[in-house]
């Protein structure tokens, strides 16, 4: 017998994009509630009736009653049996927090949050171990106990949980860190994790699914869900399944003299669909003409504006300010003299970098001012 | 280029016949004239022909010309350049013309538009502040405005000192970059403190607004954890209120009930004990009490017959007394009688005694009587005689004696007046007033006397003998009359009457003693008293010894007294034992009343033993009852449950009871509270708010770090290029600053000027201070600018551009001392400047030294 279901985890509905300009932090919280409707979406299509979310639902364990309310009403009107919901160190089950309020608030029939420690029945032979957090700070790996429960030999068993593994954080006695090889000593076909927001693959049997919808701008492959399809005694067939509106990518660009830097930035920005909704970190490194870096900078400007959002750090972008290149500023007086200067103070590895960096910025106020004063 | 010569015609006071400066030097050259002179017009004159086109109609060229006069203006001037001397003619207005000729030879080089063309070129142009020429000038009434090298004058300066000013100075775009970087640096910061304002400021209150929120929703969040832990701590302690717990409460409460009215009832029976106790009590002392009183009365009767047969006892042993000395007391009786009698005789015989010496005294005392009155009479009498010879009225004998003296007083001068004239022997007649005198005769002299004596005549003339005679005369009636009071003959009696009448005073003072002596209370009293006396001459017998008389009587006397008191203590002795008699008897009726009384009561006397018997069985009776009634009382206390522990366990568990009710209540009310804050707290999503204000707060941090980075990038953009450019000007202005700050430390002490960057003067530099030139006096700052432009002569004059430096009354501010110092500035100056200075400060000028060049008429035309 098959089983497959939808892993995913750290929806963290509710997080605030207020770094962001108010239009693009409204956008961005619409499209992470709207992940419920695109994984239901992705069920639909994979033919699965149960989605198991690994923790941090809610991005706060004291969210308002219209962010307790919206995600329950979506989830009501798919055609997803059910949606196993774990309590995770962002929301924890703490008493008469959150998950009470969700009961006092009446849960929908496809809803089923995962507040206790005990095992559920998922279908005939198929037994979901959850380990919800029940505070902030277990201390301890909840998923310790998974090995003690005993199940028919032929059923499926499924561990639920939510934290890093040890690999991820130290071994500290308080620690929730769960044991890497959990899923083999506790005898579990597989083990669903959340808290890592991309997919990652712990062994043959553990899998972060990672946040369905991007947040940040780690290099960590989020915004998919993991179509799981587990049978006895055969590995997990694990599917990573796109569900992100909104790309994030940390970026990086290392310009040379003589390569467009441009033409770069340009391949960039249209790698990762469409740039409306790309938000872009970018560093920019190594080193060009002053004149080269000038042009090149106010390219990016120009960019910024057919992006969701760029993030730009220019600090490693140096310039090279040869003579030819402070010729361009001007060839001697004043100005050539205050661009040797502070070429100077740029070049002067005794400063400290803030100096140093300071200087770049100073160097590019004057080519943009002498350019506008030639 | 060398000005050698000027000359006017038809302008400002010069009228056709003109004015002339001829002969300039190559150095100093100081036209001192009075004031109206036309220094000025001169001056102007010279402006005019470089700077004015001869075509020019200007109002002020009209305005310039000659007002007497028709003809059209018209000046020349001999400029000497290169070696060469040209001459520029010009006339206005009228018959306009310009000409540029060789002075020496009469060459005509150029004429109208050309010989503008090539005086503006020769000047470096073709205003009057333009070019060189109009930037080294200072016109009379702005001494003290700076020189400001702008525009062609300021290249010819700068031309003089570098090749390519623009590129040197690094041109108007290091300017304009300037600007730009401090207009953009004056959008986010303040020009002084460089404090943030504009956009970054609104991000900095942006960014405080927010931590703000950001600190109420985290004091909300915190508030509302609090209240969900609160709520479970209520919630706990709800739960530990259990049924079970209310169950054994309550049935410990009614067992603890139950104990209660147990430890009532036998409370209630104790107290029934303790009443039954109290009445066998009373019992027994009523018993105890009847049984005393009993023996008490029986005890009593006995003593009191005890105390009746004592006192009749008593009563006869007195009464025997009393029989024993009745006799005794009758004897003292008759004593006391004869006792009586012999005092009655002694005193008899005393008085008798006494009569006798009464009378002999009284005849004694009437003798002695007599004879002090016939005594006291004769004293009567001498005093009356004696008072009568003291009573002579004589005059006071001071009187009597001032009278005399005055005699002799008045004599004397009266001799005095009348000196005496005495003849002892003459042989010849003495004539007096023509009378002749005895050869031994004795004349008084008075008055004025004439006196003769053979050939002799003397006139005499002697004091007034008329006053002394009358004073005399008087001094002599006065005596008389005096003594003629007294009956006295002279004064010698006067004398002795005085001292007799004074001799017969003092007896009258004596008799008066005497008699006083005899007669103290006067010869009446004397006689009263002796008429008071019997006329008995006859004396009686002896009287006797009267003392002895007196002893016996008084012997007798205490005779008595001592028999009568003995008489009398015997009596009372006896009476005292009469009176104890009495009062023993009336005792004994009282106690025989008592007795009786007691009898009464105890009954007959065979009876009464019985009835003590009865009385005593009383008692034992009634105390052993007592007994009995004490022992359940004590029995009962003793096995009484604690009615104080029942009512305390009782009021405890109802206590208990009510608190766990109450704190149902307080808790059920708490977690309403609770929830409804914390549902509060969900509805208005605290910890979204905190998270998107958190998130908004990085945003604006960034943002804020961005200006920053701006600002600094911008601070050090702007002072790297003013640094640059104050190094260009540094090194570009080294050779002004060489010519200039020798001259101003002449007149300034140790100074040094700087310059903007268009080498106008700027600030002066003194010990270690710069000013604004704005700032200082106008004395000095008239003092800069002559010492500025006289450098900047130098400058070019050392690269071969000499321009005449023209000072029209300039140093009007500067006192005495500068202006000396100044002249030597100026003359050292024009070792390499011709210098023209115009002045009307004659004497002052005269100093100046140079050459002086007087103004002539303009020369015979050519």
């Amino acid at each position: 017998m098959n089983f497959r279901f939808i892993h995913t985890a750290d929806w963290q509905l509710g997080r605030p994009f207020a770094q962001f300009e108010s239009e693009l932090a409204a956008q961005l919280a619409d499209a992470r509630l709207g992940v419920i409707e695109r994984i239901a979406k992705v069920a639909q299509d994979e033919d699965v009736k149960h989605v198991l979310v690994a923790g941090d639902v809610w991005d706060t364990a004291s969210p308002s009653d219209k962010l307790l309310r919206q995600p329950l009403d979506r989830m009501r009107t798919t055609d997803v049996a059910n949606w196993w919901l774990l309590p995770g160190n962002h929301d924890p089950a703490e008493p008469h927090g959150l998950w009470d309020r969700l009961h006092a608030i009446g849960l929908p029939d496809n809803v089923r949050p995962l507040t206790q420690a005990t095992p559920v029945s998922l279908s005939d032979n198929v037994t979901l171990l959850p380990a919800p957090w029940m505070s902030k700070a277990p201390g301890r790996d909840l998923t310790a106990e998974f090995g003690s429960v005993s199940t028919p030999p032929d059923t499926l068993r499924i561990g639920l949980a939510h934290g890093g593994t040890c690999s991820f954080f130290d071994q500290s006695p308080q620690s929730a860190a769960i044991a890497e090889n959990r899923a083999a000593t506790a005898g579990l076909d597989y083990l669903a994790l959340g808290d890592w927001h991309g997919v990652q693959q712990v062994d043959e049997r553990t899998w972060y699914a990672g946040t369905p919808e991007p947040d940040r701008f780690p290099n960590n492959e989020p915004g998919s869900v993991l179509v799981v399809e587990l049978a006895k005694c055969e590995l997990p067939i694990v599917k990573p399944v796109k569900t992100a509106l909104y790309t994030w990518t940390r970026d990086r660009l290392d310009c040379q003299d003589g390569v467009d830097p441009c033409a770069e930035a340009t391949e960039l920005f249209d790698a990762h669909g469409p740039r409306h909704r790309r938000l872009s970190r970018l560093e920019l490194h190594g080193a060009l003409r002053l004149d080269t870096r000038m042009r090149f900078l106010n390219f990016l400007e120009q960019e910024r504006q057919s992006l969701a959002h760029l993030r730009l750090k220019s600090s490693g972008l140096l310039s090279l300010a040869d003579p030819d290149a402070l010729d361009e500023i001007d060839r001697e007086g004043t100005l050539r003299d205050t661009a040797t200067n502070i070429v100077a103070v740029m070049n002067d590895e005794d400063r400290p970098e803030d100096e140093r960096a300071t200087a770049r910025r100073a160097l590019d106020y004057l080519a943009a001012f002498a350019a506008g004063s030639a | 280029m060398k000005l050698r010569a000027l000359r006017v015609r038809n302008v400002g006071p010069f009228g056709e016949q003109g004015c002339a400066l001829e002969g300039l030097s190559d150095g100093l050259n100081v036209i001192r004239e009075r004031n109206e002179a036309g220094k000025s017009t001169l001056f102007t004159a010279l402006q005019i022909v470089l700077f004015e086109k001869h075509s020019s109609t200007k109002s002020a060229l009209k305005e310039f010309r000659h007002d007497r006069g028709s003809g059209a203006p018209f000046i020349e001037i001999d400029l000497e350049v290169d070696t060469r001397t040209y001459r520029i003619s010009k006339q206005y207005l009228s018959a306009a013309s310009a000409v540029v000729t060789d002075a020496l030879t009469n060459e005509r080089l150029s004429e109208k538009r050309d010989a503008e063309d090539w005086i503006a070129q020769l000047i470096g142009g073709d205003k009057p502040d333009d070019g060189p020429s109009g930037m080294l000038w200072i016109r009379q009434g702005d001494p003290y405005l700076q020189p400001k090298p702008e525009g062609s004058a300021g290249e010819a300066l700068f031309s003089v000192l570098e090749g390519q000013v623009d590129t040197v100075m690094g041109g108007q775009r290091a300017a304009r970059v300037l600007e730009r970087a401090e207009k953009r640096l004056a959008e986010i910061v303040s020009t002084k403190q460089m404090n943030p304002k504009g956009a970054f400021k609104d991000a900095i209150g942006r960014l405080d607004e927010l931590e703000g929120e950001r600190s109420d929703f985290a004091v909300a969040v915190q508030q509302s954890e609090a209240d969900r832990e609160r709520l479970l701590s209520v919630l706990k302690e709800r739960d530990a209120l259990t049924s079970e717990d209310d169950e054994k409460f309550a049935k410990d409460l009614a067992e603890a009930r139950k104990e209660l009215e147990a430890a009532e009832g036998a409370s209630e029976k104790i107290r029934g004990l303790q009443s039954e106790v109290g009445a066998c009590e009373t019992t027994l002392k009523a018993a105890e009490n009847a049984l005393e009183r009993y023996s008490s009365d029986l005890a009593s009767a006995e003593k009191l017959r005890a105390s009746i047969q004592d006192k009749q006892s008593a009563i006869e042993s007195i009464t025997e007394t009393i029989e024993e000395g009745e006799a005794p007391l009758d004897d003292l009786r008759q004593q006391a009688a004869s006792a009586e009698t012999a005092l009655k005789q002694a005193r008899k015989d005393h008085q008798d005694a006494l009569s006798r010496d009464k009378r002999r005294r009284e005849i004694a005392q009437r003798r002695s009587l007599t004879k002090a009155l016939e005594r006291a009479k004769d004293l009567a009498s001498q005093l009356k005689a004696a008072e009568k010879e003291a009573g002579v009225s004589l005059p006071d004998l001071s009187d009597l004696e001032d009278a005399n003296q005055d005699i002799l007083t008045f004599e004397a001068q009266a001799r005095v007046a009348r000196p005496e004239l005495t003849v002892e022997k003459s042989n010849a007649p003495v004539l007096l007033d023509g009378e002749a005198i005895g050869d031994t005769g004795s004349v008084r002299l008075s008055g004025k006397t004439k006196l003769n004596y053979q050939d002799l005549e003397l006139l005499i003339d002697t004091p007034d003998v008329q006053g002394a005679e009358e004073k005399l005369a008087k001094a002599t009636e006065r005596l008389e009359s005096l003594l003629e009071s007294c009956g006295a003959k002279d004064i010698s009696d006067a004398r002795r009457l005085h001292e007799e009448r004074n001799s017969a005073q003092q007896s009258v003072e004596r008799l008066k003693n005497d008699l006083s002596t005899v007669a103290p209370n006067g010869i009446a009293t004397l006689e009263n008293e002796l008429a008071a006396l019997p006329d008995d001459e006859e004396e009686d017998d002896e009287p006797g010894d009267l003392d002895a008389l007196a002893r016996a009587s008084e012997l007798s006397e205490e005779e008595l007294t001592r028999i009568v008191a003995e008489r009398d203590t015997a009596a009372e002795g006896i009476q005292k034992l009469r009176n104890q008699v009495t009062i023993l008897e009336t005792q004994i009726e009282g106690l025989e009343s008592q007795l009786s009384d007691l009898d009464t009561v105890l009954g007959a006397d065979d009876k009464r033993e019985e009835r003590r018997t009865e009385l005593s069985d009383a008692v034992v009776e009634a105390r052993r009852r007592w007994r009995e009634a004490e022992d359940r009382l004590e029995t009962a206390e003793r096995d009484r449950p604690s009615l104080d522990g029942a009512q305390a366990r009782v009021k405890r568990l109802e206590a208990a009871a009510q608190n766990r009710s109450e704190d149902r209540l307080r808790l059920s009310k708490a977690e309403g509270e609770l929830r409804g804050r914390l549902a509060q707290a969900g509805q208005e999503g605290a910890s979204d708010k905190l998270a998107a204000v958190e998130a908004e707060i990085t945003r604006w941090q960034e943002r804020i770090s961005a200006f920053e980075e701006e600002r600094d990038a911008l601070i050090l953009l702007v002072g790297e290029l003013s640094k640059a450019r104050a190094s260009r000007r540094t090194k570009f202005f080294a050779p002004v600053r060489q010519a200039v700050d020798p001259l101003l430390s002449m007149v300034l002490g140790s100074a040094s000027l700087a310059y903007d960057d268009r080498l106008g003067p700027d600030e002066l530099e003194r010990n270690g201070m710069r000013e604004k030139l704005t700032r200082l006096s106008g004395g000095t700052r008239e003092q800069i600018a002559v010492l500025t432009r006289l450098g900047f002569a130098q400058v070019m004059a050392g690269k071969d551009r000499h321009i005449p430096i023209v000072l029209d009354d300039a140093l009007v501010y500067s006192d005495d001392e500068r202006i000396q110092k100044l002249f030597d500035v100026i003359n050292v100056v024009a070792a390499d400047v011709q210098i023209i200075a115009f002045s009307c400060r004659q004497k002052t000028f005269e100093a100046l030294g140079g050459k002086t060049i007087h103004p002539v008429d303009f020369p015979v035309l050519r």
